[in-house]
């Protein structure tokens, strides 16, 4: 046994807390090293000064004191209540935090429908819960509820060993909670694997005020408040919807919060979610008051998530810059880091790999420019020399309970040399003799997902928006380089077995949304304007509304150009850059979780994890349906698609009996309401009439409509009447069309009016999908579907359409979509691009493929 | 002590549960009595601060009484209890915003009661000044730990509970308080540097 293993037994020898064996060997070490020997006797030393403290007798009379409090509280209950309420101050503190986060979480609580899990570990908290009209409900509360619950519905509440399932909205009440109790809420398969977000109402206790969403939230932000630690106290796991609010977060957040909490300087914090509740991808990048920068970690233990601050480098030589990590930090993949920033710091942590190092150790955080950044470089360090480079002080985590020990993020989903590539330096494998990740508790369907073969280029986010509208725009190009990629929190990543494949319905997806492809050769001389060649040809296919920025076709219904797609490749990476609406964001995310062929992956944008639980369920009730009926069976996934639009998500989707008479339809698309319903980010149904919207589901879609608009609007500063605000001209900032013509911008005006006030099945969106679907009726194939959808969208057409542009257009936002497959040649989707921009207006999906083969 | 106090006094925790939930106020008398004074040195530990732990300490009882129905017995109520004292102590903690800093303090006026047990009675003022000292500085380096190495430290090297009561009152795995001790017992060791050395 080395040194360094010694070091990490020594507490335990001492304690007399080792196997027999494995303190026989540290027995044996120590009597020939003297330098572990002292190491011992120092601890020794500390435990014995702490245990020679004079032990403190409860003062006297204290069973007396106990006992007139109880009588005060039982013949007063409410003086427990008022007792419990000193600050007032905390609850409008907690309103005032993290704004941005509760928005973005309330949206993707309300209109993505998602399960939850709340996880309060440990024991109940003690904070005092509020209670009442008006106030703020705090997580707290559940010890104040008496054991009851309010559920939206389909969730599965665990308390203890009991488990209540909730039928719909409204108040459960079960076998009351006990005092110290779990609460899981598990999603309706029971499975917590990958649910994000939160959707659960606390309901206090004789108090007509139900704890919202938005509470549980900032109840969970006050961990954050707390000085010492990001979990609650103990140390017990945050939920994950503590991580999804500090995702959220933004820097100004979290500075103000640092102020608050009066700490000079966050030392240390992380979150300790529960093992298989993890909220994958989420991350956070943010900086304290005093320029300390924070930055999220997968950790090798996939519960947990570290966030580890450091000091940039200009402040470095007043105070070198420390980092300090979570004792289980075991090695990791940056999640979200900032390079440029943390470099250093990513550094030292992977060269030092163990936490026990890591917590003293003092980083220099260097500053490298961000060009310089993706060749940091990484050491070839075969995976069998990393117990021999552990960190001499670092734990030895071999005799760590199974619980505690499982490979990194990165040994999962990538192999090392992979991620190197990607200019991160993994983490070492587990050291020798460390047990295999234990099996997960994860469904299976994340497990396949973790199966499935490593990605190239596993680059997480930060959440920091990258674009948003009216922003400067050179070159799409220089958007997409890593920096950007980094930060951009609008970035999906679908996965799909094809990469050829996965990029030709992405095309299709564009088109059936109208978007254009940018033009990067005009995009190039920013700004200026150029004529296009050829008149582009008029699109086929279901006919658009408006007009405007001189789409041909414009005057018989050419449709007005809401978003902007680009293929920036790099790196061999498939990576398309959008810019677009929230709305049509919103849309769009919807059709890619209704998609087949791209699963939307863990490491997309906090935004996207709403979709790709939505995606599973879609998975997991056709895959139930399947497995009832040997097909997709239209009632079933209909009612399944109502159970879950109104229970749940309280957003429309198709009931029981109204999917019934749909039958091939929804044969087609099983369960599409749900995803119609939920469209992420509005709330809108997009699937036409087909969708019928129970009243109260009506009401809470159009709820859920105005808190995701609100919260798109706080998310990406949008103006509320950006919408109505006259397009930029030529000269102005904003999209540069090549072809121009008089009254473009009013045309455009009217046009979005038109869609405006067109009823909701009626919008444009819904018009392609709805008229792919009638169109579809007597395929037999979806397939063949699909196809029709493709031939009548004219991705091919649609290249024909060229748009410059140096500025983002101010309403719009940007997407990032980066495609992982497990196949396929970098040039795949170049190949694709270069098909798509020669090709002619009629070329087909089946035309292109084998062109993009080649 | 009334005849019924004395005859809870022999009575196990378990059986002091039962008397209390069928409405035997005495016997809950008997618990507090009983347990007390280890939680106490617990939470002071914890929360550095005499009067603060006495608040905390008569909470956790109130607490524990409210909810004692809901004691299953699964641990024991020596474990319940101080997993109530834990969490109630941090959380008193949290919202007395102290800073990491080392704003702990001791001897900062105990109430008036019983001195402590085993507070040394130095037969020099100038030891009795330097044990204080020494207190003062330990338990401001107890103070600077943040929570979860505070608490698995204090219930370890003050309390000597072994490993799986921690784990227990933590509900956290074994090798979790293993690293945790490790890990706080380094970080003191740093910040007691001065007094090992002497």
């Amino acid at each position: 046994m080395q040194c360094k293993q010694v070091h990490n037994h020594l507490s335990a020898y001492l304690d007399r807390e080792l196997t027999a064996e494995l303190a026989s060997a540290v027995r044996h070490h120590l009597a020939g090293c003297p330098e572990c020997r002292a190491m011992l006797e120092e601890l020794r030393g500390t435990a014995d000064l702490l245990g020679r403290l004079p032990v403190r007798a409860a003062p006297a009379g204290l069973a007396d004191d106990v006992r007139r409090e109880i009588e005060r509280r039982m013949l007063t209950p409410q003086a427990a209540d008022d007792a419990a309420m000193p600050e007032r101050t905390l609850a409008a503190h907690r309103v005032r935090l993290w704004p941005r986060a509760l928005a973005v979480a309330a949206c993707l609580a309300l209109a993505a429908g998602i399960g939850l899990v709340a996880y309060f570990g440990g024991g109940a908290l003690d904070e005092p819960p509020a209670a009442g009209p008006g106030r703020v409900a705090h997580h707290d509360a559940l010890e104040e509820a008496n054991g009851r619950v309010a559920f939206r519905g389909g969730e599965e509440v665990t308390t203890g060993l009991r488990s209540h399932r909730a039928a719909g909205t409204g108040e459960v009440t079960g076998e009351p909670l006990a005092f110290g109790d779990d609460l899981r809420v598990l999603d309706e398969t029971g499975d917590v694997a990958a649910v994000e977000g939160l959707d659960l109402d606390l309901r206090l206790k004789d108090a007509p005020t139900t704890a919202s969403l938005n509470d549980m939230i900032v109840a969970a932000g006050d961990l954050s408040v707390d000085a010492y630690s990001f979990t609650d106290s103990l140390g017990r796991k945050a939920s994950a919807s503590d991580l999804a609010s500090l995702a959220g977060a933004d820097k100004s957040d979290y500075v103000w919060c640092m102020k608050e909490a009066d700490e000079p300087r966050l030392r240390y914090g992380y979150f300790d979610v529960d093992g298989s509740r993890r909220l994958a991808g989420a991350s956070v990048n943010v900086v304290t008051q005093n320029g300390d920068r924070g930055v999220a970690f997968d950790a090798l233990d996939p519960g947990e998530t570290h966030l580890a601050f450091g000091r940039p480098a200009q402040d470095a030589g007043a105070a070198p810059a420390e980092v300090l990590l979570g004792e289980s930090m075991r090695g990791a993949q940056v999640a979200g880091a900032d390079r440029s920033d943390v470099a250093g710091v990513e550094e030292r942590l992977f060269e030092k790999k163990r936490g026990e190092a890591l917590s003293t150790l003092g980083v220099d955080v260097a500053r490298v420019a961000p060009e310089a950044a993706p060749s940091i470089p990484a050491p070839a360090e075969p995976p069998t020399d990393a117990a021999a480079e552990v960190p001499e002080d670092a734990t030895d985590f071999a005799d760590v309970e199974p619980d505690e020990t499982a490979g990194t993020r990165v040994a999962r989903t990538a192999p090392k040399e992979e991620a190197k590539a990607a200019g991160y330096r993994t983490a070492k494998a587990a050291p020798t003799g460390a047990p295999e990740p234990r099996p997960s508790r994860m469904g299976k369907a994340a497990e396949a997902a973790r199966a499935r073969p490593a990605d190239p280029q596993v680059v997480q986010m930060t959440m920091n928006t990258v674009a948003v509208g009216d922003a400067p725009l050179g070159s799409l190009r220089e958007v997409a380089n890593d920096d950007n990629l980094r930060r951009a929190s609008n970035q999906l990543v679908v996965r799909s077995p094809s990469r050829e494949t996965a990029n030709e319905d992405l095309v299709r997806l564009f088109a059936r949304n109208g978007w254009r492809k940018l033009d990067e050769s005009a995009k190039r001389n920013r700004g200026r304007r150029e004529t296009p060649a050829k008149a582009p040809a008029p699109i086929k296919g279901p006919a658009p509304t408006g007009g405007g920025w001189g789409v041909p076709g414009g005057g018989a219904g050419g449709k007005v150009p809401e978003g902007l797609y680009y293929l920036a490749s790099r790196n061999g990476e498939d990576l398309w850059v959008v810019l677009t609406t929230p709305d049509d964001l919103s849309r769009f995310a919807t059709q890619v979780a209704q998609s087949r062929t791209l699963e939307v992956a863990e490491e997309s944008s906090h935004p996207f994890q709403a979709v790709r639980y939505l995606q599973r369920q879609l998975a997991r009730f056709e895959a139930e349906a399947r497995r009832r009926n040997g097909t997709v069976d239209a009632r079933m996934g209909g009612e399944r698609a109502g159970a879950y639009g109104r229970g749940q998500t309280r957003i429309a989707a198709k009931g029981g009996a109204g999917a019934a008479p749909e039958a091939e339809e929804t044969e087609r698309e099983p369960a599409r309401g749900i995803a119609g319903g939920t469209q992420v980010g509005t709330g809108q149904a997009v699937n036409g009439p087909q969708v019928e919207t129970p009243p109260e589901a009506g009401q809470a879609l159009a709820e859920a409509g105005r808190q995701a608009k609100k919260a798109e609007e706080d998310l990406f500063k949008k103006e509320p009447d950006a919408a109505q605000r006259p397009e930029p001209g030529p000269e102005a900032p904003g999209l540069v069309p090549q072809k121009d013509e008089e009254g473009e911008a009013g045309a455009r005006r009217l046009a979005r009016q038109e869609a405006a006030e067109e009823p909701e099945a009626e919008k444009p969106a819904a018009r392609p999908a709805a008229t792919a679907a009638k169109a579809a009726q007597g395929e037999s194939s979806e397939a063949a579907a699909e196809q029709q959808a493709l031939a009548q969208t004219q991705p091919a057409a649609v290249q024909q359409e060229r748009f410059s542009l140096h500025r983002i257009p101010p309403n719009q936002v940007m997407l990032i979509v980066r495609v992982r497959s497990a196949d396929g040649p970098p040039r795949a989707a170049e190949a694709l691009q270069q098909e798509a921009e020669t090709a002619e207006p009629a070329k087909t999906q089946e035309q292109a493929t084998p062109a993009a083969k080649e | 002590m009334t005849a019924e106090a004395a005859s809870n006094a022999s009575l196990s925790d378990q059986d002091l549960v039962s008397r209390v939930t069928a409405g035997d106020g005495e016997a809950f008398g008997t618990i507090v009595e009983r347990h007390e004074d280890r939680l106490y040195n617990t939470i002071y530990r914890l929360v550095g601060s005499a009067e603060d732990a006495r608040d905390v300490l008569q909470d956790v009882f109130v607490k524990a009484f409210e909810n004692l129905e809901r004691f299953r017995g699964g641990s024991s109520l020596y474990t319940w209890l101080f997993r109530i004292a834990v969490n109630t102590s941090l959380s008193h903690r949290r919202k007395r915003r102290w800073v990491s800093t080392g704003t702990a303090s001791v001897d900062d006026g105990d109430p008036p009661g019983r001195p402590p047990l085993a507070d040394p009675a130095p037969a020099d003022p100038s030891d009795g000044l330097m044990a204080a000292e020494t207190e003062r500085l330990i338990q401001e380096a107890i103070g600077s730990l943040d929570a979860e190495h505070r608490t698995v430290v204090v219930l370890r090297d003050i309390q000597h509970c072994d490993y799986r009561e921690i784990a227990d009152i933590l509900d956290v795995p074994p090798g979790t308080v293993k690293s945790r001790l490790h890990r706080a017992r380094l970080l003191l060791r740093e910040r007691l540097k001065p007094l090992l050395a002497g």
